[in-house]
């Protein structure tokens, strides 16, 4: 078992700097970007990344140098050109530095100058709240639909959540955040229609921001966690077991709960746990449309104004987040079902 | 001869002679026998189980009707999408003739101030007012410019608050009013019960109406002597003038009041005073003699007070005025959008080349060196209602004549009959539902070219690499995985990145990932039936690879792979519109993506332009989800024959 687990750890890890040394071999393809500002201001971004080793500096042009980047006129030094380190030295410095400084880079437009690492983490728990109280409200809520309508299985009941499923999971998320935000923000007022600043507004105003992206973030998971309860509860319910249950004089209601729901919970605990860590990536479009400032709309941002090394880290982010969700939802397995041996041989 | 024992099922023995029984096929030749039954072949099968999945059945009819109208709308439409049209954005939504209130192109607008300037609530049009719901008025103690009617009050002493005789009269520039025995003018004072308006009641003043002659101070006639009695006075001033025989008097009528200078001061409430003549008022020499006595009269105390009293003052009076109980309402209302916008239009401006063509087609004449009179309207076609003012300038030495007219918009912007917009208008005038349905087009041709490039390549991967097996099939694994482990935002942002947002990187981006989830399941399918005897005998018999792949596998596994097939143009439509909701989708295309997201911005103003195309697409993946999953039941081998 643990020798599975390290494998399986092992392998995503091998993925996932497969995956970002790929995206950066592929970004750094890319034209610069150059930094906003004037010649002094772009000087002082090009010097830490002169020092980083990413760029260097000649007194006069150079054809065979390399990619020029940038010429900046200073009054200091004269006029100075910025050339590109080829891209695969530039990839083993960058290497170097994350595994050495833990540096990822700086900001070029999003917060010129910053540090990419930390524009991320500033960004990062506007999204955890949110995801935390979208999972603490869509866990027990979809659950509870899912063994309610399994329990009423082809009665009016079932038919009305089962089709409620299949009409909530098929609409696009992003039709359902604009009906939300038009019937709960615009048309009524009852709430605020843009995520309030967390400096400027009252607390009051700060938890009825909550409301709409909550619901909007729950509202897919409630439905998926309902079918997969039903689903696997609707197995469970006319296994053979059950009935041996029913036989040795169990009530219907002892047997639902001590047999039952705990077999049908089994492929659903590690799904739940996956997506709790999926969660933290947050929903794009959510961020987008409702103003929420977190890695989401950073991400969008990002691509928009081409800041490539924010954009990078929020990449790593994201791939990290879905490697480890599949690690975890397959060790999972082998934890919570004790018949299930992860990685077993025949 | 044999007899044979048997024992019946009541355990009785019997002996029967072996003649009782005979063989009955014994010299028959026996052929194989047709089945009475209907053959049915897979398909015919599938069909017949997809038919019985109601649900599925409507899907599938709702998306063959929205294909239809993906490809019919965008062809048969008149609007088209590429000139914008300022003129004709935001209408609503139009089925119905307006005033249902419901899908007719009208808004109900709330609580708009009303303009008595325009006789129509501020900055709308009465003629396009459908219905009127409610007009509440508020009342002012003064006169302001959107309010209407009140009383007026001459009020003595109360500014002076001393003891005299104040004068109130009217005359406008100074100009008596010449009463004449012809025009049978006539005098009609109408007193307001002050105990109705306020209540703090100022008493009733001594006062007088007198006629005054000629603007001479002391030569007048006396038409109401010194009294306190507010009861509505009369009269005939041609009558007067014939009865004394005189020809003329250039004058005007005269109030005096007597104030104690005590407060509670005295006051006089005017509801109306207004001089009435038996001339015709549409006769146009009278037109200027009755527009001067309108302006006279309090008949709309509020008008009369807000008249400019600079050039000598209309009324004037050597004591204070003043104008209460005037009123401002507040009008809530059905507005017809289209009779607003593309209706009735004075003081339109229109080109000279424009006017050109008009007179081309031969709608209307016009002489461009005589001006306005000229015009002249010769068929229905023609926008032009009237032509009120030929301007022209000289802009950079070419000179540039257009012409103020009062037109029909509708006509103007090239449409015979009002038009209507099914789905309303957008900002740039275009039509919502056209553009609605040719976002479907672009989507759905995407989807389905994405969705076949997909399933080709998918299953000529996964079927290598599940028939081979071994090494190969490792190897075409481990470089799924890695694709596959990428997120798909991050792939598509680089691909839009490198090369840009159009439809084309678009589509190759989702094709770079689009076909591992077919591979995938190509690849089990492969895994499940290469190990079957029938495979085996196959190979045994002597058959090539490509044979086992094509022959024998594949249509084994069709179901689920087309299943899946189908189930993905939804999901290429959605993350189509998802990239483009995020700003960076497709450019210089129609998609509902580009649709809702350039419509978010006027979410709470204009709604039906994100809930209309949010429907449709709504509608949309409902039906293809119904639609794929029904006929994931009909296609699967294992259901065959089941019910």
């Amino acid at each position: 078992m643990w020798k599975y687990v390290l494998k399986r750890i092992g392998l995503a890890f091998v993925t996932s700097v497969i995956i970002v040394s790929l995206s950066f071999f592929l970004i750094h393809l890319l034209p610069y970007q150059k930094p906003l500002g004037n010649y002094e201001a772009r000087y002082s971004y090009y010097q830490k990344e002169i020092h980083l080793g990413y760029l260097f500096e000649l007194p006069s042009e150079d054809p065979s140098a390399g990619k020029l980047v940038d010429r900046v006129e200073l009054k200091m030094l004269g006029t100075r050109y910025i050339y590109q380190t080829p891209t695969g030295k530039q990839y083993f410095i960058w290497l170097g530095n994350i595994i050495t400084k833990w540096d990822w880079g700086v900001s070029t437009y999003i917060n010129p100058g910053n540090s990419a690492g930390a524009i991320i983490m500033s960004k990062l728990p506007t999204t955890i709240k949110i995801n935390i109280w979208s999972v603490i409200f869509s866990v027990p809520l979809g659950i509870l639909l899912g063994i309610w309508a399994a329990l009423k299985k082809n009665k009016p009941t079932d038919h009305i959540i089962s089709t409620s499923i299949m009409i909530f999971t098929s609409i696009p998320s992003f039709v359902l955040i604009t009906i939300m935000m038009l019937l709960l923000c615009y048309k009524t007022g009852w709430l605020p229609t843009q995520w309030p600043s967390s400096l400027t507004a009252s607390t009051v105003e700060r938890i009825k921001g909550y409301i709409v992206p909550v619901i909007c973030l729950s509202f897919g998971s409630i439905c998926g966690y309902a079918r997969g309860v039903r689903a696997e509860l609707c197995e469970v319910m006319s296994s053979d077991y059950l009935l041996l249950a029913r036989t040795k004089g169990l009530t219907k209601n002892q047997a639902i709960v001590r047999h039952a729901l705990r077999n049908a919970m089994v492929p659903i605990l590690p799904s739940i746990l996956a997506e709790v860590i999926g969660l933290l990536g947050g929903s794009m479009i959510l961020e987008q449309l409702y103003g929420i400032p977190g890695t989401g709309k950073l991400y969008v941002t990002a691509i928009n104004s081409q800041d490539y090394n924010v954009l990078f880290v929020d990449m790593a982010l994201y791939t990290l987040i879905g490697l480890v969700s599949g690690v975890f939802l397959d060790i999972s397995y082998g934890f919570i079902d004790p018949r299930i041996r992860m990685g077993a041989k025949k | 001869m044999e007899e044979i024992k048997i024992i019946n099922a009541q355990g009785v023995e019997k002996v029967v002679d072996e003649k009782a029984f005979e063989l009955t096929q014994q010299n028959k030749v026996l052929h194989d026998v047709k089945f009475e039954t209907k053959t049915t072949t897979y398909a015919k099968d599938a069909f017949r189980r997809f038919c019985k999945n109601k649900s599925s059945i409507v899907a599938a009819i709702i998306i063959g009707l929205l294909l239809i109208l993906a490809f019919t709308v965008p062809i048969l439409s008149p609007h088209d999408l590429k000139t914008p049209h300022i003129k004709q954005s935001f209408l609503s939504p139009r089925i119905f003739k307006a005033g249902g209130g419901f899908w007719d192109g009208t808004k109900k607008f709330e609580n708009i101030i009303y303009d008595p300037a325009t006789e129509s609530p501020a900055g709308f049009k009465e003629s396009a007012i459908v219905k009127v719901y409610k007009v509440d008025d508020v009342y002012l103690n003064d006169s302001s410019i959107y309010s209407h009617g009140g009383i007026f009050i001459f009020e003595g002493s109360k500014a002076k608050k001393t003891e005299g005789t104040y004068t109130y009269d009217f005359m406008k520039h100074k100009n008596p009013v010449p009463f004449t025995k012809e025009i049978g003018i006539k005098v009609t004072v109408k007193f307001a019960d002050q105990s109705e308006i306020q209540t703090d009641v100022n008493k009733t003043p001594e006062y007088r109406i007198v006629l005054q002659k000629n603007t001479e101070t002391d030569n007048y006639i006396v038409l109401r002597d010194w009294t306190t009695n507010v009861e509505d006075f009369e009269f005939d001033i041609s009558a007067y003038l014939t009865e004394n025989n005189i020809d003329l008097i250039n004058g005007y009528i005269r109030f005096d009041i007597k104030s104690d200078g005590i407060s509670p001061y005295g006051a006089l409430y005017i509801d109306s005073f207004e001089y009435t003549t038996n001339l015709d008022p549409e006769a146009e020499e009278n037109e200027e003699f009755l527009e001067y006595l309108d302006d006279i009269n309090i008949t709309d105390a509020n008008a009369t007070k807000l008249l400019p009293t600079t050039a000598a003052g209309y009324w004037h009076s050597t004591g204070t005025m003043r104008v209460i109980k005037t009123y401002v309402s507040y009008w809530t209302f059905l507005y017809d959008q289209y009779e607003d916008k593309l209706g009735f239009a004075s003081d339109y401006e229109i080109g000279k080349s424009v006017m050109e063509g008009y007179i081309a087609n031969g709608w209307c004449t016009y002489d461009f060196s005589v001006g306005p009179s000229s015009f002249v309207k010769l068929s229905d076609r023609c926008p032009i209602e009237e032509v009120n003012e030929q301007k022209s300038a000289t802009i950079a030495g070419n000179e540039v004549i257009n012409l103020v007219c009062d037109v029909q918009v509708y006509k103007v912007l090239g449409f015979k009959n009002m038009p209507h917009f099914i789905l309303g208008t957008d900002s740039s005038g275009f039509d919502l539902f056209t553009r609605a349905f040719s976002s479907l087009r672009t989507s759905l041709a995407v989807a389905i070219i994405i969705s076949t490039v997909c399933l080709t390549f998918g299953l000529f991967w996964g079927s290598i690499s599940g028939y081979f097996g071994g090494n190969v099939d490792l190897a075409m694994e481990r470089f799924c995985e890695i694709l596959g482990g990428m997120p798909w935002i991050v792939l598509m942002t680089l691909i839009i990145i490198k090369w840009g947002n159009s439809i084309g990187t678009f589509a190759i981006a989702s094709c770079l990932t689009g076909w591992l989830g077919t591979a995938g399941l190509t690849r089990t399918q492969f895994y499940r039936f290469k190990g079957r005897e029938y495979i085996l005998s196959s190979r045994t018999l002597g058959s090539s690879d490509m044979r086992l792949i094509f022959r024998h596998i594949l249509p084994n596994a069709l179901g689920t792979i087309v299943t899946g097939s189908v189930l993905r143009i939804p999901l290429v439509i959605f993350s189509e519109a998802t990239l483009s909701y995020l700003g960076l989708g497709l450019q210089g295309v129609q998609s509902f993506g580009v649709i809702l997201s350039d419509n978010q911005q006027y979410i709470n103003s204009y709604s039906y332009l994100i809930l209309f195309p949010a429907f449709i697409i709504s509608l949309l993946m409902i039906s293809f989800n119904l639609f794929g999953n029904g006929l994931r039941d009909a296609l699967n081998p294992s259901l065959k024959g089941s019910d």
